[in-house]
């Protein structure tokens, strides 16, 4: 079930409005049926997937306590890492099996057949599971923190299977930590109508950035990206700036709409964005930019193989193992792989060059925390964002060399003039629209950097705030994209 | 304690009212997108209607309120529309007797040639569209439309909130209601010649037209609201098409078998004085002259078989006075 569906919109106010009349005890009961319910509305089957990831952590985790309380510590040890093994084994083979496998073949078929070996990789007909990364991490990093003894293990089968299932962040995050939600959902969650208050103008949010700005450039984008060679350069360029801005809308729209329908039912979650667009580095952007994804990565992958505890050398290549990861999470092709190592070659250089930019700065009295040189670093990490993206949205890597020759070679903004740039699928006020709800896109996460932890439409007055709320709910219905002949298209994220 | 009780309570009024003005604005930016509001018979006095007429293009074009009104004085409205098949006359008719108390309803029952629930989306769209919301209107919309079509219908900004980009320019669509519902059609096209089969040859209607002209039947019955049956004359020329006419012919047995009167007027062409030479405006439509024709011919019967009210000179019709001027000026002016 999509977010931006009309299914939703009446899922949600039934889930919710049962949920708070329910007696305690069988509050998470529901929210679990809801939340089977919720997947099973794309796919029945794929649900025993979730099921079996479910249950395997929640045996893993019981095994591993037991394992952790024997009195022989070494056999104890021993058996905690194959548990803890076990646990990752079979959840990541789940993974690689519905995921990577078709990946895996056909690389296999052109590897070997550049060594001269005839080898047909098998059609696969595996539809790639919804959401499948995103649960399967939030089940793993129980485990982990099982093994490392910073949680006990849950007995109680029902809370835990809420806790991987949960389906505001189900299908595309933010991914929950353990700790973090479990203990929420094994508290008491008594109706409160502000968070609830809250919550609703959260999701309004979300649905504005992915309906009104997302879905919006992405005709233009989608347009661009089908042919990239017949497109001026110009116009890839615009796409690509596009296409930066559409994944922020559409990802973070989403996270919004699942942080605000679970504060809705009383439960934080985890906020997977903070104005990713203001970083002053790549580093800075990532830990902006999914930050759910980048600190799990950090947390479970990073920091086990050594971070930057063992010497400069060695922390390059664990960033560049993380982001090779990373770009593979993203989706099995190689250009997701090319992304992320552009990403991780990105902050290499970053960390190489940090001396030298240092004393130039010294050199020219440049202020580090001053406006200009925030808002230049602002902008040049913008741009190597944006052309990471552009690897990122193309369909191959052949096309991405293709737009990336384009853009750099033939940025002519003279091709669009003349009528040219609305031939892609926007009019001019199709396009007015995406730029004034892209420049209060910016003025809202300009207020929210210089004011973090701040709801200013909350703290208005009555008519103020009414305002807000129907101006948004009226502007994601009138200037929406969706509704008849017109498929609401995916959220971009589903895939990963 | 009472205060946080007063509190929260307040809380939840102001929650209603948001809802409220929200409903009220869906409403309003509803009908501009859409251009055309709720139609003018939804707004009639209960009481004040005493007939409504039913059915496709065939009744829109054929029969004219007005002239019902200079003649006998009687109070009617046309609802037929351009594509209304028999289920959805079903629905419309739901609607407006949930409305509205007439005396007696006249549906055309040309379109039991027609197998479909609907014509085209955008006939279905014209029809449902500017009905609030309502229960007839949720049943219409469950039974025609399959899951996933629907709610481009129960909230059509859905629909027309594409049109944003024409704003301030949209032009409004609704029916003259100086014209109650008639839609006058002026060319003339002459069907000289043209054979029409014996009553007597029928063919058999589709199962789907026919049932819900049963339910039709059972909806009047229903409702203590009497019901006759007419098809407006018409021509088919293209030989493949001449089982319209047969399955109009049909509708006698049915309506004999439902205890319904049925004019089927291809076959009282004579009594009308109609012309197949200078009454039809195309094939299968009625112009002004020949909708003079059937109005005066379908006045005249329902006169002598119900006793229906002369609503001249009674102070709540001044209106219709009013608006009988203004038609006799656009009928000039057609």
């Amino acid at each position: 079930m999509l977010f931006n569906s009309v299914d939703f919109l009446i899922f949600f106010p039934v889930v919710c409005l049962v949920y708070f009349l329910m007696p305690r005890r069988a509050k998470n009961l529901w929210l679990l049926a809801a939340s089977y319910y919720f997947y099973m509305a794309w796919n029945p089957k794929y649900a025993l997937l979730i099921l079996a990831s479910t249950a395997v952590t929640y045996l893993g985790g019981l095994l591993i306590g037991w394992a952790g309380g024997l009195e022989d510590k070494r056999r104890g040890g021993r058996l905690k890492k194959l548990f803890l093994g076990l646990s990752f084994g079979v959840n990541l083979g789940i993974l690689a099996v519905f995921k990577y496998l078709g990946f895996f073949l056909s690389t296999l078929e052109r590897v070997l057949s550049t060594v001269g070996v005839a080898f047909r990789a098998p059609a696969l007909d595996i539809l790639l599971p919804v959401g499948i990364s995103f649960y399967t991490f939030q089940a793993l990093s129980y485990t982990a923190d099982v093994y490392r003894g910073e949680l006990r293990p849950r007995k109680n089968f029902l809370t835990y299977a809420l806790y991987v299932s949960f389906f505001p962040q189900l299908v595309a995050g933010p991914i929950e930590r353990s700790g973090h939600l479990l203990e929420q959902l094994e508290a008491d969650r008594p109706f409160d109508y502000l968070a609830a208050r809250s919550g609703l103008l959260r999701m309004l949010w979300g649905l504005f950035q992915k309906v009104v700005i997302a879905d919006r450039l992405a005709i233009f984008v989608d347009a661009v990206y089908a042919a990239p060679a017949s497109a001026p350069g110009a116009a890839v360029a615009l796409a690509t700036v596009f296409f930066t801005v559409q994944i922020y809308c559409d990802f973070a729209g989403y996270s919004n709409i699942a942080i605000g329908a679970a504060r809705v039912l009383g439960v934080e979650l985890t906020e997977n964005f903070r104005q990713p667009y203001l970083a002053v580095s790549i580093r800075d952007f990532w830990r902006r930019w999914h930050i759910s994804l980048s600190s799990w990565f950090r947390d479970y992958l990073y920091i086990p193989l050594g971070g930057s505890r063992k010497g400069r050398g060695r922390r390059m290549l664990n960033i560049l193992i993380v982001f090779l990861a990373s770009g593979l999470w993203h989706g099995a092709q190689w250009h997701f792989v090319l992304w992320g190592l552009l990403h991780g070659v990105y902050q290499c250089v970053g960390d190489l060059t940090e001396g030298p930019r240092r004393r130039l700065r010294e050199l020219l009295r440049i202020r580090e925390k001053g406006l200009a040189h925030r808002a230049a670093a602002t902008a040049v990490t913008f741009v190597l964002v944006t052309l990471a993206f552009a690897v990122f949205r193309a369909g191959s890597v052949s096309d991405a060399a293709l737009i990336l020759r384009s853009i750099l070679t033939g940025l002519r903004p003279a091709a669009l003039s003349g009528g040219v740039l609305y031939t892609f699928g926007l009019d001019a006020l199709d396009l007015a629209a995406a730029g004034g709800s892209v420049a209060l896109l910016a003025g809202v996460d300009v207020v929210k950097e210089l004011r973090p932890g701040q709801n200013l439409v909350e703290r208005q007055c009555l008519p103020v705030r009414w305002a807000v709320y129907l101006i948004l709910i009226f502007a994601i219905l009138v200037l929406g994209v969706y509704g008849p002949g017109y498929d609401a298209s995916s959220f971009i994220y589903f895939a990963f | 304690m009472e205060k946080k009780g007063r509190k929260a309570a307040l809380r939840w009024v102001s929650a209603v009212a948001f809802c409220l003005v929200f409903i009220l604005l869906l409403g309003l930016a509803s009908e501009a997108l859409r251009g055309r509001g709720a139609p003018a018979w939804y707004s009639q006095r209960r009481d004040s209607l005493d007939v409504l007429f039913f059915g496709s293009s065939h009744m829109l074009n054929a029969v004219s309120p007005m002239e019902l009104w200079e003649e006998h004085g009687v109070a009617s409205w046309n609802l037929a529309e351009n594509g209304q098949l028999l289920p959805v006359t079903y629905y419309v008719l739901m609607a407006a007797l949930d409305r509205l108390e007439p005396k007696l309803v006249v549906v055309d029952v040309y379109k039991i040639i027609q197998d479909t629930l609907f014509d085209s989306k955008s006939y279905l769209h014209t029809s449902i569209d500017p009905l609030p919301l309502s229960a007839a209107k949720l049943r219409a919309v469950y039974d025609l439309l399959p899951a996933g079509e629907r709610t481009e219908f129960l909230f059509d900004i859905t629909l027309y909130h594409s049109r944003w980009k024409e704003a301030g320019h949209i032009p409004r669509t609704d029916p003259d209601p100086d014209l109650r519902g008639w839609s006058p059609l002026t060319a003339v096209e002459a069907h000289e010649g043209f054979q029409i089969p014996p009553e007597s040859e029928t063919a058999q209607p589709p199962e789907e037209a026919a049932r819900y002209l049963e339910k039709i039947v059972a909806l009047c019955r229903k409702r203590g609201v009497e019901l006759l049956l007419i098809a407006a004359p018409f021509t088919t020329p293209v030989p493949d098409d001449m089982d319209r006419q047969q399955r109009v012919n049909a509708v006698t047995e049915m309506a004999e078998r439902w205890d319904v009167p049925f004019i089927n007027m291809s076959y009282t062409l004579d009594e009308m004085g109609f012309d197949l030479n200078t009454d039809l405006a195309d094939t299968y439509h009625a112009n002004v002259s020949g909708m003079r024709k059937i109005t005066a011919y379908l006045g005249a019967y329902m006169k002598s078989h119900w006793e229906l009210p002369d609503r001249r000179g009674d102070s709540r019709y001044k209106a219709w006075d009013e608006a009988l001027e203004r038609y006799h000026e656009k009928l000039k002016t057609a």
